[in-house]
Formats: structure tokens, sequence, C-alpha cells
């Protein structure tokens, strides 16, 4: 008897289950009416597929859920890594890719004219600490050649002269510890930007072989080097490890309450990262002016840039996209959320992010513009 | 006088319930952790935890996972028939013809599949099944399960099989049963609990699998979709790509995800230790 | 001494029945080692076996080495195996002989609700909270007791380590092995305790002779406990340092194949040999475990052709 009752209640529960979530079949949107665009189409209930960096991955789930309501078209995305965003978009599995690094060189010669790409979103990376003696109103200050040297195994201290000189201020708070340098162990943008500014702003010291998204670093030979698997496995272990150092996206060390350091910019300025500091450093970026060029060289403009104010470790996360699609359907929306995010979407931008300079939006509506399906 | 015999009994016995607790602290750490973050999230959701969508990552509210529970449950209920049917079969040919090379190379193969790695079989069924279908999907993801779930469904019904004593068989044809009759109508029900766990075990670990639907599933998380041909989602899945994130609104539908999924197990598993009896040998 | 079995008409029909869903696990296994050695001849072809020599990484000059990732794989899982042995056995002998109704069911649904916990979740709780334990309580005490032994010689920077990762892994297989050892030792007939207690043994020594009777659930418990941590991904990465360098000290951090694959394929796709090379990795792991399991299995035979229960 009982047996039966447990099956039956079990049964029923499953059955009521596939009901419910088949009733449901939920998309919100297409509150407005319009969704047509100018070619007359409906665009209500198109699913857009992207896949790529883990970067741009909370913007553009903030991004589709406001103009998922607007206009009823889904955006779906994977986090799957710059690499592979890249190469199931280019198996065609997904409808646009997104990448931190642009193509290179030679990729895109390989698809010249028929592969778009925008740098629509940029980010910083920041050098986060853990010094238990330093009060947060003190900030710790450090330039490039300090940071190579600690990454290298050189500086072994936190109270060694090139850092006292450094922070005159807070010279006598600092330990005689060692430092744990925290890196990157997986395949990682954030690395190459780093490692591009060490190699920038050392003078020498990092030298061009250690500079990509994932090197064996010096420090991890003598034993002071701990790696941590993506931004959080580094959050996490600076937080673990007293004095220690590290480099993550700004939305971790935000959310994390991390100290951030002040990096000494090219002007010699140390600086914090802020939306001003960052809107200087883009303003002088090496922007292309079509989509259909090649991006390759943009990382060695916006790193180390000049400007007094300048923050000088950011990068950019582009957007890859087809010139043509089958499918006149998808080929509109994609243009749709285009020309919106050039619009509107910019007045979205969370924290660790930082809206491109107005040449890429310009990009954008180019970039909507290029796209046919025919 | 104490006899030596008397004093290895009382050290042994300690030495077991001590290495149990042991055993088992780390799990009741865990799982009242679990419970202790995911309960509050889904008091504070409340009944819309199973039918929203899932929040952006400023949102105050948390939201819910209805993409993917039925993701999962869509998942679950393609491959656990394959792993089960195969499996069980694979387990009735090494337990009735124990001493054939066909049977020792199907059981030392089924358990060696479980060495690769996750990750390495999403990529594998990416290969196979996705990028021909052009899309990821379901059925991709189902696959991907199945494969990871064989070694288990194997190992649990071969040694369930293999526990029956052999007096049942010989007595099953000693009344001039054939072969197939012995098998279902012996073999399996004396057998029954055991089996009945190993598949309890194998739902608990297909459900539980993240690596293996990271190239394959889709993340599909801004609607409910129950085709399998179409990209879904799944609980794992999301508490990866959440709790690895800085947000906290995330962290939150995370854990209680996590929740959610331990007392689905729950009650899964409370329900058909109920219908299931054991067999006393 | 037993004759030949001669298979009349009847059992072969049946074994013929069998064949085609058993065969395609073996199927199973054909394609995905096929579709691995494939993807990995580039490697092969270009590096040669050069490529297990040495303990690199650097994608960008297109220089590999896999040795640590695969030394490290071995060594966490059999460091996992040990652990899951340690824990798993007393584990199920105390759900079995010492607990009884509501409590017995009550801690056999907690070990069975362990083996259903997302390996993130796991993996997280692992990083956060087991590391810091282990190297607070076992590594430190060990480095500083024993620092004559190599496999001990090392300081415990932060705790993310071969041993840290092998014990990790050997706690998330305990569920999978204690319940197979627990219904195989449940499944042995009253008889035998009733024979072991009517001759006048004490419990400790009825319970070794039971657990001789489970020996082949065990072996098989511990070859599919080995082969699952040698796939265990999510738990490696975040437990075992991810460094390739390559010491003999447990307590230095290091790689698995399955860590490094979780590391570095999301960017494989942008370098020439990356790819490939992972495979390759892989393919080299799969291929021992599946010489471990056929000896397992083999053991398991000739034990049953002895014993017969």
């Amino acid at each position: 008897m009982r047996k039966i009752v447990v099956a039956v209640a079990l049964a029923v529960l499953i059955i009521a289950i596939t009901i419910a979530y088949s009733a449901l079949q939920i998309y919100r949107g297409g509150k407005e009416t319009a969704t047509t665009t100018s070619t007359g189409i409906d665009l209500r209930g198109v699913v857009l597929q992207g896949a790529g960096s883990t970067f741009v991955y909370p913007q553009l789930s903030e991004w589709a859920r406001i103009f998922q309501e607007k206009y009823g078209v889904q955006i779906n995305y994977q986090s799957v890594g710059s690499g592979a965003g890249q190469s199931m978009f280019f198996q065609k599995v997904v409808d646009f890719g997104c990448s931190d690094p642009p193509l290179s060189r030679d990729k895109w010669q390989q698809y010249q004219g028929s592969v778009l790409q925008v740098p629509w979103l940029f980010g910083p990376v920041v050098v986060v600490y853990n010094i238990p003696e330093l009060p947060r109103s003190t900030v710790l200050r450090l330039d490039g050649v300090a940071i190579a040297k600690i990454y290298k195994g050189e500086i072994m201290y936190w109270d060694d002269d090139y850092i006292k000189n450094l922070n005159p201020d807070a010279a006598h708070l600092l330990p005689h510890k060692e430092i744990i340098a925290v890196y990157r162990s997986d395949s990682s943008g954030t690395t190459e930007l780093f490692t591009t500014f060490l190699y920038k702003a050392s003078g020498g010291v990092w030298p061009r072989e250690l500079v990509g998204k994932s090197i064996s670093w010096p420090v991890e030979a003598v034993g002071r080097g701990v790696g941590g698997k993506g931004n959080e496995g580094v959050t996490q272990s600076v937080m673990q490890t007293p004095y220690s150092v590290g480099y993550v996206e700004w939305s971790y060390a935000i959310k994390n309450n991390l100290s951030i350091a002040a990096i000494k910019n090219a002007a010699g300025n140390f600086v914090l990262p802020t939306r001003e500091t960052l809107e200087e450093a883009l303003k002088n970026a090496k922007i292309p002016t079509t989509p259909l060029d090649d991006f390759s060289g943009i990382l060695d403009s916006v790193i180390y840039a000049p400007g007094e104010k300048s923050y000088p470790i950011l990068g950019p996360t582009h957007i890859l996209l087809w010139k043509k699609y089958d499918d006149p359907k998808k080929a509109e929306a994609l243009k749709l959320f285009l020309k919106w995010v050039a619009e509107e979407g910019y007045n979205y931008v969370i924290e660790g992010y930082v809206a491109p300079p107005q040449a890429v939006r310009e990009l954008l509506i180019k970039a909507a513009s290029e796209i046919v399906s025919q | 006088m104490y006899s030596w015999r008397k004093l290895r009994e009382k050290l042994f016995t300690c030495l077991i319930i001590a290495l149990s607790v042991l055993a088992i602290a780390p799990v009741l750490h865990i799982i009242l952790t679990v419970f202790a973050n995911g309960f509050a999230v889904i008091a504070k959701a409340g009944t819309s935890f199973f039918t929203d969508l899932p929040p952006t990552p400023l949102s105050k509210e948390v939201g819910g996972i209805a993409p993917s529970i039925a993701g999962t449950l869509l998942m679950t209920a393609i491959s656990l028939p394959i792993a089960v049917t195969l499996g069980l079969f694979a387990a009735i040919l090494t337990a009735e013809f124990p001493s054939n090379p066909l049977s020792l190379a199907v059981d030392a193969i089924a358990k060696s599949l479980a060495s690769i790695p996750t990750i390495a079989v999403s990529m594998i069924v990416y290969t196979l099944v996705v990028v021909p279908m052009k899309s990821f999907s379901a059925l991709a993801g189902a696959v991907a399960l199945a494969v990871i779930a064989l070694p288990y469904t194997y190992t649990y019904f071969s040694t369930a099989l293999r526990s029956v004593p052999s007096v049942y068989r010989e007595a099953a044809f000693a009344i001039a049963m054939s072969r197939w009759g012995a098998v279902v109508r012996v073999l399996i029900p004396v057998a029954r609990k055991a089996l009945t766990t190993g598949v309890l075990m194998t739902v608990a670990r297909v459900m539980g699998e993240t690596a293996a639907l990271l190239f394959t599933a889709g993340r599909f998380r801004t609607g409910v979709s129950f085709s399998p041909t179409a990209p879904v989602d799944a609980i794992p899945l999301l508490i990866f790509d959440y709790i690895l994130s800085p947000y906290t609104v995330w962290h939150q539908v995370a854990w209680g995800a996590t929740a959610l999924l331990l007392l689905a197990y729950l009650m899964v598993f409370l329900a058909t230790k109920l219908i299931v009896k054991e067999v006393r040998l | 001494m037993v004759g030949t079995i001669v298979f009349s008409k009847r059992d072969k029909l049946f074994f013929l029945s069998l064949l085609p869903l058993s065969i395609s696990l073996l199927a199973v296994l054909v394609v995905s080692v096929t579709t691995i050695a494939l993807r990995s001849l580039d490697a092969f072809q270009h590096f040669g076996l050069a490529l297990f020599a040495s303990s690199i990484w650097n994608p960008e000059r297109e220089v590999y080495g896999l040795l640590a990732p695969v030394i490290g794989s071995l060594t966490t899982s059999a460091i996992a195996l040990l652990t899951a042995l340690i824990l798993s056995i007393p584990l199920a002998i105390t759900i079995a002989e010492y607990l009884q109704g509501a409590l017995k069911s009550v801690v056999s649904s907690i070990v069975e609700l362990m083996g259903g916990m997302p390996t993130i979740v796991y993996a997280v709780w692992a990083s956060q909270y087991l590391v810091p334990f282990l190297k607070q309580f076992a590594m430190e005490p060990l480095h500083s007791a024993l620092p004559f032994i190599p496999l001990f010689s090392c300081r415990p920077v932060t705790g993310f380590s071969v041993f840290a990762a092998g014990v990790a892994i050997g706690i998330s297989i305990v569920p999978y092995v204690t319940t197979l050892i627990l219904e195989a030792y449940q499944s042995i007939p009253v008889m035998y305790r009733e024979a072991c207690y009517g001759i006048g043994a004490t419990r400790y020594e009825s319970i070794k002779i039971l657990l001789s009777l489970a020996r082949p659930a065990i072996i098989a418990a511990l070859v599919l406990g080995f082969a699952r941590a040698l796939g265990e991904t999510t738990i490696a990465v975040t437990t075992v340092g991810n460094s390739m360098y390559l010491s003999s000290c447990l307590f230095a951090p290091g790689y698995t194949v399955s860590a490094l694959i979780a590391s570095q394929f999301a960017n494989a796709y942008l370098y020439q040999y990356a790819e490939t090379v992972l495979y390759s990795s892989i393919l080299v792991v799969v291929l021992i475990a599946i010489a471990l399991s056929f000896y397992g299995s083999t053991t398991i035979v000739r034990w049953r052709l002895r014993v017969v229960v």
C-alpha cells in the first residue's frame, strides 16, 4: 500500500513539473509593438547565440536583459573563453563571438572581408595586495620596474629599498616579510595585458619572451609564486595569503573589497583606476576606422598610453561578426543590437567596465550597416 | 584476565568509529554549508525561484533558475535510460560469462571510461555532435552525460549481480528456467536493492556533473526550452558560471541552486528507498 | 577438476542477445580514444616523445613539456585512492555493522547525498576550507617533524599542492566507493555471518572474514575510484596549485592533466600546437588507466575462479 502511494505521488509530481514548465515557456519581451525594423521583419522570439570571453559576460547579460525586454530578441551567451569563442564562431556553432584579443594578423588575413570586429568594451587590470600592516587609507604605490622585479623574484621582501623609495609616507609600515606573487595559472587575456604593461613600463627588466597569455613565471621557480585559476582564483589566493600581491580584473577587486595599488603611468604619476583615468588612457588609442580592418595592433596603443592621468593597464574586448548571415531574421536582430548598444547601451555600463570613445560607437554603427543577409 | 583478542576487538571498534567520523565530517560540513547558504536564498525568493529567469549581475532580486531546472530534467531524462540500459546489459554479460575474454575486456573498459577527464568528454562530444549539428543542444549534453555515467552504472550493476549467491541461479536452472528467465525473474529481483542504489547514485552523478556540459549544452538562460535539439542550461553549469563571478546576487543564486539540487536528491532517494525493499539473503 | 564448459544452443543465443548493447560500451571507448588519438597525432609527429621529458608550458613560443601534469595526475590519484580506502572501508563497516534503524538510513542517505554534490561547489568548498585546514593540521606538522623525507621536504606556502588535491579528490570519491562496498557487504548471505559467530569469532574477526568475501567489490570500487580520480577536473583545478614545476615534494604546487586542460583549453585555439599537445596528454592518461583497469579486472576474475559465493 505504502509503495503504491509513494510511487503515485512521485509520478504525479513529475507530470506536474513537466506540464508547468511547458506551459510557462517564458521569454519576456516585446512590450513595444514596434519590434519590426525598417525592412518589416518581426523580430520577436529570435534567439542569438554568442560565445567567448568571460570578461564581457556580466555586461552582456545586463545588456541582453534590457534588450530582451525592449525588443523581445533573446541573446544567449556562453563564457567559454576567448579562444574557444573564436573557435566556435568560426565553426558557425554560434552567431557571434566575443574575444578579448583581436584576431591575429594571420587569422584576419585568412577571413579578410567576411569578418567584422569592434572593440566594444574596455576594462582595466588592477594590481591588488594584501599587507595586514597597511591601513586601508594608505594606498601602496608601485611602478613597472618594481612589479617586474617582484614577479621575477628579484625583490623578495616588502620592505625592499626600492619599494620604500616609491612610498616615502608608508615606508616605516612596510614589514620585513616575503612577497608572495600570485599569477594566473590558466591562459588569460588578463595576463597578456599585465605582461605587456610590464614589458613596456619596466625599461628592459621584463623581457619580450615573457609576454603572453600563458607564460612560465620566474617567481614560480623560486618558490614564492602561486598560480590561481581564473580571476576568482587569484582573488581568493590574495585574500587568503597575507603579504601577497596579484593582478585581477577591476570588478573582482571592487566586489571583494581588495586593496588596489596605484601604478606609475608613462607621464610619471601614480594613478588608481577610475572612470576618468581610464577614459584618459583611451583618448589616444589607435582604433581602425572600419570594422573590416585589422585590429591586431590595438593592444600596443592602449597600454602604458601617454597622458597625465591615464591608467596604464587596460585592454579591449571585441565582438566578432560575420558580414553575411544566411538567416535574415538573425542578421536584422544583430544589426538592431549593435545600433542599440551604440545609442543606448553605453548608458548601462556596470562596474568594472569602461565605455569606449566615440570612435567605437561609430564603428558599431558601421558594422551594423555592413551586415547583410543575401 | 584481559585477553589479547578482546583488546584487539575494542581497539578495532575505536579505530573504525574514529575513521568513520573523520570520513563523514567533511561531508557533513559541506552539506551544512550549502544548506545554510542556500535555504536563506530560496526562502527569500519563494516559488519564483522555480519559475523565473536568472538575474543580471546588478539586480536586487534573486530571480530564479527555471531554465536550468528544465534543462537538467531533460538531459537526465535522456541520458539515464541510455546509461542504465547499456550498463545493465554489460553487467549481465559479465555476471553470466565471467571467464569469457570479452567479459574481461568489457569490465576493464567500462571502468577505464571514467578516467577520461570530464572536460575531455565534453570536447569529444563537441567535435562529434555539436559541430555537425551546428548548434549546442540538450542531446549533445545528454550524450556526454551518458558517457560519464556508464562506468558507474556498469560497476554498480555488476557488483550487485555478482553478489547474488550462485545457489539462486542454480535453483532457477534446476527448475528449467531459460537463461533470460533466470536473469529477469531471479537475479534482478534478488539484487534489486543494490541495483536501485546504483541507479540513484548515477542519477546523483549525472545531475551534478559540470565539466561535461561545458561545451555541449549551450547555457540557454533566456527562456525555458524542452526541445532536445536546442541549447539548454543545467543547474551545475549555472552554479559553475555564477560562483566564479564576483557578483553577490549571482553567488546567492548559485548557493540556492545547490541547495535545491541536494533537496531534490533527498526526495528522490527517500521515495525510492520506501518503494524498494531490501532482500535479506 | 572442472572440465571445459560446453555451451548449448540456448546459451549461445543468450550470449548473442547480450552482445550488441555490451559491444556498444566498447564502441563508446573506441570512438573516444580514436578521436583523442587522431587529435593528438600532430603533437606526436612534431614533438615526438620529447613531449614527456620536460615540464614547460609556453604556448607563445610553442614549447611544451608534459612531465609534471602526467606525474601529477598519477600521484594525486594514488593519494586519492589511499584516502578513499582509509575512509570508505571503515565507513561502510560502521554503517553495516554498528548502526541500526533510523540512524543507519540517515547516515547512508548523507553519504549518498554527497555523491550528488556538484563538483564545482565541492571544489569551492575544498579550496576555501579544506586546503587551509590541511595546511595547518597535516602539512605543516609533517614538514616540521619529518623534513628529511623528500616527500615532505618543502615548506607549504599556501597549501595548494598535489597532496591537497589528492585528499580533496579522495574525499569526493568516498560516497561512490562506500556505497559500492556497502551494497556488496550487505549482499553477503547471512549464513556466513552466522557461521563466524557460531565458531566464536569476535566482531573484528568476523568482519575480517566478511570483508574478504567482499573483496572483488572492493577492488572494483578502487579501480573505479582511481579512474574517476584521474578524470576529475574541477576539484583538481582549484586545489592542485596549477604549477608546472616538478618536484618530489608532495606539498609543492603541481599539476594534473585534467587541470591543465581546464586551464589552458579555452585559449588553445589561438596557438598552433597547444590543442594537440593537450589531447596527447589525455591519451597518455587514458591508456594508463586502461592498463590498470585490465589488471584490476583480471584480479577479480582470478578471485572468482577460486572462491565461489
